[in-house]
């Protein structure tokens, strides 16, 4: 995902954050969408992409929560990091294999998260296994089909460019 | 080499941001610069979904019925009538509290400003629980309480300007020093990771029963007494010293839209240094 893409991307998550979580309040604890983005960004492979692209998108997530700012950072780091080196080990052309990067991500997602908090504000209880372990099932799927869609509209349109440029060449 | 180079760049991406964490960790809930300007960049696409979210609610307003405004104004005539008596009451004994507390020279604690705010964001459910408000034309102070008619809602953590980032009563890391109306026996509630609230250091001996509304004691240094927070919901012996109390919240979290800050006349730090002691 280029820069420009990436930066679209952040704009629609918070623009979908927003508007989910006024509809309904539970939203947040259900889908990570900033998550979903970090791994969409690390998917192609490219480690320094997916470092960048996590760093900026768990940064807006810690602007928006009320823990230790650069938590999410720290995390979504590392998740952009990791997500581009599995993402190379894996066939990501198929669907299960998209799925089995999202379902690592938000899963060592919330391991760091957990971990780190647990490690820095030592006695402080954490969510209780099903609810934390929701928002890796939901993010993952959301994910996958965001993939699946998003890879089927470029093929779609790349089809297009290719017809029309095709079709001025016949002309010509 | 590429790899290389990205892996020595990503341990010191890591690094830096190990370094911000515990350069917050004395105190948690303290806000600095990096955050309150993130927050005014988050907090664009907020207001303008807030924004379109009021005009839409107000464009869906205007075809509410003639009817049912009609009986919305009946009802709201009849509870201003009842409303005006409650305030002749209420002035009648705000009077004789003055009169007794000149009497035993009491004065009792200023009450701050109100200011109005809209609610931006409100994430109530996920792990940590946070409400982005902003108040046009002031300035939040830090640590002021928020609170709405019903109750507590929490307390200001971190300022930009106009914008505010609101800790709730409901975090897992807030606590209210706070009180049982009926008994006035004293102890903290605290947020709890499910999102509920529970009163704790409650003594044994205590007498607290469900149905008993639970208030702030004021004795915190950040929110005044006298703030309704929510109400006994279930009791349980808990360990050997103290009870273990469950406690329904004044609020309804899901609900909120506007909010009011309450400006702090005093500061923590003041309260601090007139504390015999301590520095």
């Amino acid at each position: 995902m280029s820069a420009k893409g990436f930066t679209i991307g952040l704009v629609l998550a918070l623009l979908v954050h927003f508007t989910a979580t006024r509809l309904v309040p539970d939203f947040p604890r259900l889908v990570d969408v900033f998550l979903v983005l970090v791994v969409l960004n690390g998917l192609p492979g490219k480690t320094l992409p997916g470092m960048w692209g996590g760093l900026v998108g768990g940064l807006t997530c810690d602007a928006l929560s009320g823990g230790l700012f650069g938590l999410y950072g720290f995390a979504n780091t590392l998740t952009g990091y990791g997500t581009a080196l599995v993402a190379r080990r894996l066939v990501t052309q198929r669907a299960v294999g998209v799925l089995a990067v999202f379902v690592f991500a938000a899963a060592f997602q919330r391991a760091t998260l957990f971990s780190l908090d647990w490690f820095l504000q030592a006695g402080t209880a954490l969510p209780s296994l099903p609810w934390a372990l929701l928002p890796v099932a939901t993010s993952s799927v959301l994910g996958t089909i965001l993939h699946g869609t998003l890879g089927r509209l470029q093929k779609r349109f790349q089809e297009r460019r290719w017809r029309r440029a095709s079709g001025h060449q016949g002309k010509r | 080499m590429t790899e290389r180079r990205n892996g020595w760049f990503l341990i010191a991406l890591l690094v830096g941001q190990l370094l911000l964490l515990s350069a917050q960790l004395p105190d948690p809930t303290g806000g600095n610069r990096l955050q309150a300007l993130a927050l005014k960049v988050v907090a664009v696409p907020g207001r303008l979904i807030a924004g379109i979210s009021s005009g839409v609610a107000g464009i869906a307003g205007r075809f509410d019925s003639l009817g049912a405004l009609r009986a919305d104004n009946g009802a709201l005539r009849r509870e201003n009538q009842q409303l005006k008596q409650r305030v002749i009451a209420l002035q009648d004994a705000e009077n004789q509290v003055q009169r007794l507390s000149r009497a035993v020279r009491y004065t009792p604690p200023p009450g701050g400003d109100l200011t109005l705010a809209d609610v931006l964001y409100l994430d109530h459910a996920s792990w940590v629980r946070t409400l982005v408000v902003h108040a046009p034309g002031a300035s939040p102070q830090r640590n002021a309480p928020v609170l709405i008619a019903e109750g507590l809602v929490g307390r200001v953590i971190v300022v930009s300007g106009s914008l505010a980032k609101v800790q709730l009563i409901t975090d897992r890391a807030a606590s209210v020093g706070a009180m049982v109306q009926r008994s006035r026996h004293q102890g903290v509630v605290r947020g709890t990771s499910s999102g509920d609230l529970e009163l704790a250091y409650l003594p044994r001996q205590s007498d607290v029963k469900v149905g008993d509304r639970v208030i702030t004691s004021g004795v915190d240094g950040v929110f005044p007494r006298g703030i309704p927070i929510g109400t006994v919901a279930e009791v349980e012996p808990g360990n050997d010293l103290f009870h273990q109390i469950r406690l329904a919240p004044a609020v309804d979290f899901r609900s909120l839209d506007h909010v009011y800050l309450q400006s702090r006349s005093l500061d923590l730090e003041d309260i601090k240094k007139a504390v015999p002691g301590e520095r």
